[in-house]
């Protein structure tokens, strides 16, 4: 079990974690996200590391759509908080530019601007991953399903090989901080030196091209498993916190104080890693 | 597996012209099942053949089911035999399916029924005026022959549209696909150029395809637009065999092909 969750804690992944954490419900980044047709676009952004994966992508548009766009700090604001003014709102064509932000949690602004959105529109959230989860699980609420909602995780910097990147404790994660890993992919293959992947195409014949394209987007894709901003749910008080932590690492519950693994279990609707308790029986 | 009931008749109402209601009691005083909206009833109208029927009542325990019946003059004679029942002759049948469901997650409801594709909708209207939920039902039928509209009418208040022609529909419905809110599931069930049309629309508008749920026919074959089945709502249908088993296209078969709109 634990070595199950052990994987990236210090830096390298073997093939075989690898090949499990494909099985995992960690968040899978495609390495070459698609936009797809739509009546209309809303673009959310969280941080400045946000805006250009989302612009790229919506320069992928077809001529003449209505976009819509909304810029978030990266981080997420409480109900209470007043939005920065200082934050960089470039409107869309639609987007609302000008007018100073109302003093709203970045919960509140994702609703206002899901509650405007009509059926055919297609959701861009992009930015670090704890973000783009968590407004994707606000955007299910709000009623979008997985086919409307395209989400792209801030690429962090290539990993550096085995040495944890820097990135301290507490602060919001800068794009690069977090390790990425490639899984599955020679090095070569994407240009990026010094990652370690298992050996291509073992033991998968693909049956048939759909399987095959399925296979090597999965091949290709990308896990944040390094050290990164991330929503841990825990399991003896059942409330979520944020902490900056790598998948298989232990971190204490600022609710009950419980030492918690942070496990390879990823829960879309709370948007949270499962963090269970490090000695079951020891709480209290 | 679906277990056969001992049904009787104990009452039959006429609805419309060709259209009647069946009230349907266990022979046996045992408890019906329960449904959710949009299951179909299947009744063995011969020992081979079983008709599959929407079930139009509430399906909370319910006491009796109740189905409306077109009568069709081409078809194989499973309405004929339907329109000849009388209170108190037996039926059996197998208990209900569910293949057209509520999305229960939708945060708004959008019907389009036309003619006797009213049916499952009308079970789908129980349902959120019970829950509160946010719809609208878009219902076209010709003029004088609209099963179930007074109920509906005092079910939906102003959220129901009834229209008597397919164009007053369209010119009534084609804007509305376009502006729905975000999280509404599309519903259609009618006879097929209606659907049709209306997944074509919604095509057009880009809906997810999991917001679109429809009732269709595979053996009319008149299909000219293709859209990947949602999940839930249509499946592939089975080489005949008897007795034939109850797929959703059937039901959805019989609201097409018994459709009159």
């Amino acid at each position: 079990m634990a070595d199950a969750v052990r994987v990236n804690t210090h830096g390298g992944l073997d093939d075989a974690a690898l090949d499990r954490l494909r099985w995992t419900s960690v968040p899978r980044w495609p390495a070459d996200p698609a936009l797809p047709p739509a009546a209309s676009y809303l673009a959310c952004w969280f941080g400045a590391a946000g805006e250009p994966l989302a612009r790229s992508l919506l320069a992928k548009a077809a001529p003449g759509v209505p976009v819509r766009t909304e810029a978030f700090a990266a981080r997420w604001d409480p109900p209470s908080a007043d939005v920065p003014r200082g934050t960089p709102r470039p409107g869309g064509r639609t987007g609302s530019g000008e007018e100073a932000a109302p003093p709203i949690g970045t919960d509140a602004r994702l609703r206002a601007a899901f509650d405007e959105a009509r059926a055919g529109v297609r959701i861009i959230l992009a930015g670090p991953e704890s973000l783009v989860m968590r407004a994707a699980a606000v955007a299910k609420r709000c009623g979008a399903t997985s086919e409307e909602l395209v989400l792209v995780a801030v690429e962090p910097a290539g990993p550096a090989g085995p040495a944890e990147s820097t990135g301290s404790a507490g602060q919001v994660r800068p794009a690069g901080a977090a390790e990425a890993i490639k899984a599955a992919t020679p090095p070569e293959a994407r240009g990026v030196p010094g990652v370690t992947g298992p050996p291509p195409a073992a033991g998968a014949p693909a049956q048939g091209a759909a399987l095959d394209a399925a296979t090597e987007a999965a091949r290709r894709a990308v896990y944040v498993t390094g050290s990164a901003e991330r929503r841990v749910f825990c399991a003896a008080c059942r409330e979520s916190f944020d902490a900056f932590t790598a998948l298989g690492d232990v971190v204490t519950c600022p609710g009950c104080d419980g030492r918690l693994i942070v496990d390879q279990r990823f829960s879309r609707p709370h948007a949270a890693y499962f963090g269970w308790p490090a000695s079951p029986g020891a709480r209290g | 597996m679906s277990a056969e009931l001992r049904l009787a008749v104990a009452e039959v109402t006429p609805l419309a012209r060709d259209v009647r209601q069946l009230t349907l009691v266990p022979r046996d005083g045992d408890c019906l099942p329960s449904y959710p909206p949009g299951s179909h009833l299947g009744l063995r109208w011969r020992a081979d053949r079983v008709n599959s029927y929407s079930l139009t009542g509430g399906g909370d325990v319910p006491a009796a089911y109740t189905v409306s019946v077109l009568r069709a003059p081409g078809s194989r004679g499973g309405s004929a035999w339907a329109h000849g029942l009388r209170p108190g002759d037996p039926v059996d049948a197998v208990a209900p399916r569910s293949t057209f469901p509520v999305a229960a997650k939708a945060r708004r409801h959008l019907l389009v029924a036309g003619g006797i594709g009213i049916t499952p909708l009308l079970s789908h209207v129980r349902w959120h005026v019970q829950w509160g939920a946010d719809f609208t039902l878009y219902y076209a039928h010709r003029p004088g022959r609209a099963p179930h509209l007074t109920e509906l009418r005092e079910l939906c208040g102003g959220r129901l549209r009834a229209h008597e022609s397919r164009d007053a529909l369209w010119a009534d419905l084609r804007p509305a696909v376009s502006c729905q809110p975000l999280g509404t599931q599309l519903y259609v069930c009618g006879p097929l150029p209606m659907i049709d049309a209306v997944t074509a629309e919604a095509r057009r508008s880009h809906w997810a395809e999991s917001r679109v749920r429809y009732g269709r026919s595979s053996r009319s074959g008149s299909s000219t637009t293709r859209w990947t089945p949602p999940p839930r709502g249509c499946r592939k249908p089975r080489r005949s065999s008897r007795p034939r088993p109850m797929t959703n296209l059937r039901i959805m078969s019989i609201c097409v092909s018994n459709c009159s709109t």
